[in-house]
């Protein structure tokens, strides 16, 4: 199960997993996006290959208008993912 | 002699619509599983297979023969399509394509590339020719080249798919269907304008049928693919792959291999799943519209995996081969990288 939730400072946190069952779901709540915001994985569990891809088309979407996602509090499994991806020259990762 | 007057138009008719249609292809696929160096090099390979094509045809069809016109029909339609086979088995082989898609856009590159040659040649020959014939060759006959080898390599790439690439015989089915179909247009069985329409009625369906199943097997592959690659990394890297079931196969060849065979097995697992996913974020990145920036670490880590396979001998990629995925698909995902090596 994926929670997605905007915290007060407009921080996005995502908890949970972030898998091939919650794409419709999360996609609703990323085609909203328009502007520059920081993603919080610190409660993320898990992301599959289906959630990179709601993210890498949310940061194409973006950064055509000169915005990103960044994202923070990544664990070194997911960081290790981005990497080896290549992900990680697509996404500011902090 | 002049030129012909209408030779801009001539020409434009018989090498256009053939170049068009792969334009759309290549442009159709959102993964843009084929490099342009490549396809630009297999349109000229074609080429000079239209070459060598007209200079067998005549030694073994020639006037002075006097064989049956349907023998000269097959059997020129035969020597064509084995020529423009060459290139396919061969990118087959060398694990250059693993989709339908790019088995489709190669094959269709094979035939633009021998229609061209053929459809200029024929113009330099028969200047004064009406438009009309040109029509016909450049929306007929030289799609219709370039359809029928695409067949060829569909059928081929799709029979490697299901019953494995070692197989000499996948290639029969689809170069039988490319000489009947090449033979039967060549007939004209029904006035050529009728002929030329059934070509562009018919292949652009078959044609976007195929890239439909084609991409929906690639996504399949890549998310399932991607996920068991970042699952094999997690286990490598978690200090408990003793205790998994990977762990627990490996122990189980302690008394077959020696102990250093076994380290770099491990190893091999790791930059094996490393540039797995690798090959997989460019593919992602690529649909989703992101560019691929050089990743210099790719050639190093290519070398690294081909030490190791010489290391572990063939006996251990025999044993590593239950944990490794070793479809086309896979394979082909190395070759991907290779051309992408800075």
């Amino acid at each position: 199960m994926l929670d997605i939730r905007t915290e007060p400072n407009d921080t996005i946190v995502l908890s949970g997993r972030f898998d091939a069952s919650q794409v419709e779901k999360a996609r609703a709540f990323f085609v909203e996006i328009s502007e520059t915001r920081t993603l919080d994985f610190a409660e993320l569990d898990y992301i599959s290959s289906a959630g990179l891809g709601i993210l890498l088309a949310t940061q194409k979407k973006l950064s055509e208008s000169g915005h990103a996602l960044r994202l923070v509090n990544v664990n070194p499994h997911v960081r290790d993912v981005f990497h080896f991806s290549g992900f990680d020259r697509i996404f500011q990762i902090e | 002699m002049a030129p012909a007057p209408d030779l801009i138009p001539k020409l434009a008719a018989a090498v256009l619509p053939v170049c068009l249609f792969l334009t759309a292809l290549i442009y159709l696929d959102s993964y843009k599983l084929v490099p342009l160096r490549r396809i630009v090099g297999v349109i000229a390979l074609g080429g000079v297979l239209a070459g060598a094509a007209w200079v067998l045809n005549g030694v073994l069809f020639s006037d002075e023969q006097g064989a049956h016109p349907l023998v000269v029909a097959f059997g020129a339609a035969l020597v064509e399509e084995i020529l423009k086979a060459i290139p396919i088995v061969w990118l087959l082989g060398s694990r250059r394509i693993a989709f339908l898609v790019d088995a489709a856009i190669c094959g269709f590159a094979v035939g633009t590339g021998f229609a061209l040659v053929e459809n200029v040649y024929y113009l330099v020959e028969l200047p004064h020719s009406p438009v009309m014939l040109w029509l016909v060759r450049g929306f007929g006959t030289a799609v219709m080249h370039g359809g029928v080898t695409a067949i060829f390599a569909i059928m081929a790439t799709a029979f490697a798919t299901r019953f494995g690439s070692r197989r000499r015989d996948l290639f029969v089915p689809g170069l039988a269907l490319a000489v009947l179909v090449h033979a039967l247009f060549n007939q004209y069985l029904t006035a050529p304008i009728v002929t030329t329409a059934l070509v562009l009625v018919l292949l652009p369906p078959l044609m976007v049928l195929v890239f439909i199943r084609s991409e929906r097997s690639l996504e399949s592959w890549l998310s399932f693919g991607f996920d068991v690659d970042a699952e094999m990394l997690r286990l490598l890297q978690s200090g408990n792959l003793s205790e998994s079931a990977v762990g627990l196969y490996l122990k189980s060849l302690r008394d077959r291999l020696r102990g250093e065979v076994l380290a770099d097995m491990v190893c091999y697992l790791r930059v094996r799943a490393e540039l797995s996913l690798r090959a997989k974020g460019i593919l992602m990145m690529r649909e989703s519209g992101h560019p691929v920036p050089p990743d210099p670490s790719i050639r190093a880590k290519l070398e690294e995996l081909r030490w190791l396979a010489k290391s572990i001998g063939p006996t251990g990629r025999l044993a590593l081969a239950p944990l490794l995925a070793r479809s086309a698909e896979d394979l082909w995902e190395l070759t991907l990288l290779e051309s992408r090596a800075p």
